[in-house]
């Protein structure tokens, strides 16, 4: 059962597991996390699968007898989406943003597929595809709990209906696909200079801590390592270009040995580089 | 930019780190069992070669550089260098690039001549399922060798479309070619020649919309150097959009580099680029 680790009074995250899906962590990758009002609890992501949603549910039960009211789902991954049946089946409204839950109804149903061949239907059993209860647009506040959170969103930007919540009370932000702390952000559904514009509008934010989407909770600063990596993967690969290197050479001449220490540096970063190399191939054929 | 729907891989396509280079890794018995028990390959085998003898094992005499998992299926990078010494007698004419599995398996047929001075051809190709894939290389002689990978990857020619490809049809048929570094006379120097082009195969579905793109892809390339022949490309939606070659040309003194590609539309794009002297290669862009 996954435990809750107190982030400030009444915020609390769920740590995923480190790693790639396997059948020991479930696919259970991804933070979770629960902010408790005075009348209710608003839950942030819902984990990978069913059960998934149900232990947390029971974990936030243990925690809190009152109600949840709400789930948001922060960002398009499999991991942090699948959970969404377990609070609809007890009538918890789940939001996303609109073009979050596009990409998923484009895309979703073959990571579904995937994780019930990685994982088998027991562990993947009642997971179905769903449509979100509310679909909203922009960044907006949220009182539904007696206690003031605000759902912010800066257009495209690690994923086009990428959102972060901040409870205003305590400072602290769920950051979602924005942020991951010690962890290879993914850069595939990225629209990379929203994404630095974002960060640098929450880097200017004073937060008192971050729930990341992968890793473990940190301070402000984590806005800023995530940061520098966008920037040191693209200079990386602007001289990769430049040089007229293969892409069949660019994982291979991709390393940046000041990340290598981070979860997933050996899956998602070469994948990261081969798409970044990509993007600036791309820009440079259709600059006139 | 903006590749929202780009690849709806995401999930679907098995990643793992960049594998070691060098050394080809061991194919798993059942890999070497698909490799060589592959229904669809003896069709093509025989579409192609008829009876001829074919060496199945040239890993020494073809270099084939295939990953083994595909960071993205829709892209995924495969190099083939051949290690035979040209002379006008002897020489690698073609390379044909075989994905049994994907919808159309003759993915491209590579034609070479002395004036490649090396045959060597790096693309980037869809790969629809995990699937055997073979590098037959064909000498003037009529020599026949195959060297041949397992590769996982599945969903390149299904994967959806997006954004870039409204961008790769709004700019499509501009090609770039680009001569890296100074240019060496009387020596094989690397082409890239990169064509902007959705090369959509007719079966990837969006499935937002439903709606499926219809087929239009690059069907030949035909590079020359001073009038002369030095690589030809047949091609299919195999190769993956805006399709990109890196081959060699052995220029003797100073020419016009000239490409033309062949669209599914009849539609031909022309590019070429002044050759010159090794002070004055530095302008290498064409456009």
């Amino acid at each position: 059962m996954p435990e809750p680790l107190q982030v400030a009074d009444g915020v609390y995250m769920f740590q995923g597991a480190k790693g790639e899906v396997d059948a020991e962590n479930l696919g259970r990758t991804g933070n979770a996390g629960f902010i408790v009002g005075e009348s209710g609890v608003v839950a942030i992501d819902t984990g990978t699968s069913r059960q998934h949603g149900e232990d947390l549910l029971a974990a936030i039960a243990r925690v809190t007898d009152k109600p949840v009211r709400l789930a948001l789902i922060t960002h398009t991954r499999q991991e942090f989406l699948f959970g969404a049946s377990a609070f609809r089946a007890r009538g918890i409204p789940v939001a996303m943003h609109r073009r979050a839950a596009n990409l998923m109804r484009a895309r979703c149903e073959n990571c579904l597929k995937t994780l019930r061949r990685q994982l088998g239907e027991t562990a993947m059993y009642g997971t179905t595809m769903f449509k979100p209860d509310i679909e909203f647009d922009a960044a907006h506040a949220i009182d539904v709990i007696g206690r003031p959170l605000e759902v912010l969103y800066f257009g495209h930007s690690s994923g086009p209906g990428d959102i972060a919540v901040l409870d205003t009370r305590s400072g602290v932000l769920f950051a979602g696909g924005l942020i991951d702390n010690q962890r290879i952000p993914d850069v595939q559904d990225s629209d990379r200079p929203g994404w630095h514009a974002a960060l640098g509008t929450l880097g200017r934010m004073p937060l008192v801590a971050i729930v990341p989407g992968h890793g473990p909770a940190g301070p402000g600063s984590l806005v800023g390592a995530v940061d520098r990596y966008l920037t040191d993967l693209e200079h990386r690969m602007a001289e990769l270009l430049q040089a007229g290197i293969a892409l069949s050479e660019v994982a291979e001449a991709a390393a940046l040995p000041a990340f290598a220490h981070w979860d997933r540096y050996d899956n998602i970063h070469p994948r990261n580089a081969s798409i970044v190399f990509l993007q600036l191939e791309r820009e440079s054929m259709f600059k006139q | 930019m903006n590749a929202v729907l780009k690849v709806c891989l995401a999930c679907a396509v098995l990643m793992s780190g960049a594998q070691a280079q060098g050394e080809p890794r061991k194919a798993s018995p059942a890999e070497t069992a698909a490799i060589e028990t592959s229904e669809i390959w003896a069709k093509v085998r025989t579409q192609l070669f008829g009876q001829r003898k074919i060496d199945p094992n040239a890993d020494s005499l073809i270099e084939f550089d295939v990953p083994v998992r595909a960071e993205d299926a829709a892209i995924v990078p495969v190099a083939m260098r051949t290690r035979i010494i040209a002379t006008p007698e002897r020489f690698v004419s073609k390379l044909y690039l075989i994905i049994d599995k994907n919808p159309s398996p003759i993915s491209a047929i590579f034609s070479f001549t002395p004036e490649s001075g090396r045959a060597d051809i790096e693309t980037r190709v869809r790969v629809e399922e995990y699937t055997p894939i073979r590098a037959i290389a064909e000498l003037n002689t009529g020599e026949l060798y195959m060297a041949a990978r397992f590769i996982k990857a599945s969903g390149g020619c299904s994967a959806p479309a997006g954004k870039d490809a409204e961008a790769a049809l709004a700019n499509v048929g501009k090609i770039r070619l680009r001569v890296d570094r100074e240019v060496r006379f009387n020596e094989p120097n690397l082409v890239q020649l990169m064509v902007s082009h959705p090369n959509t195969s007719g079966l990837a579905m969006d499935q937002l919309t439903r709606l499926y793109a219809p087929a239009y892809y690059v069907r030949s390339v035909a590079v020359s150097y001073g009038g002369k022949p030095v690589f030809s490309a047949d091609v299919d939606f195999s190769i993956s959009e805006n399709p990109h070659f890196r081959f060699y040309f052995m220029p003797r003194a100073a020419g016009e580099l000239k490409a033309e590609v062949i669209d599914t539309r009849d539609k031909s794009f022309v590019a070429s680029l002044a050759v010159g002297e090794r002070s004055a290669s530095a302008a290498t862009d064409a456009r």
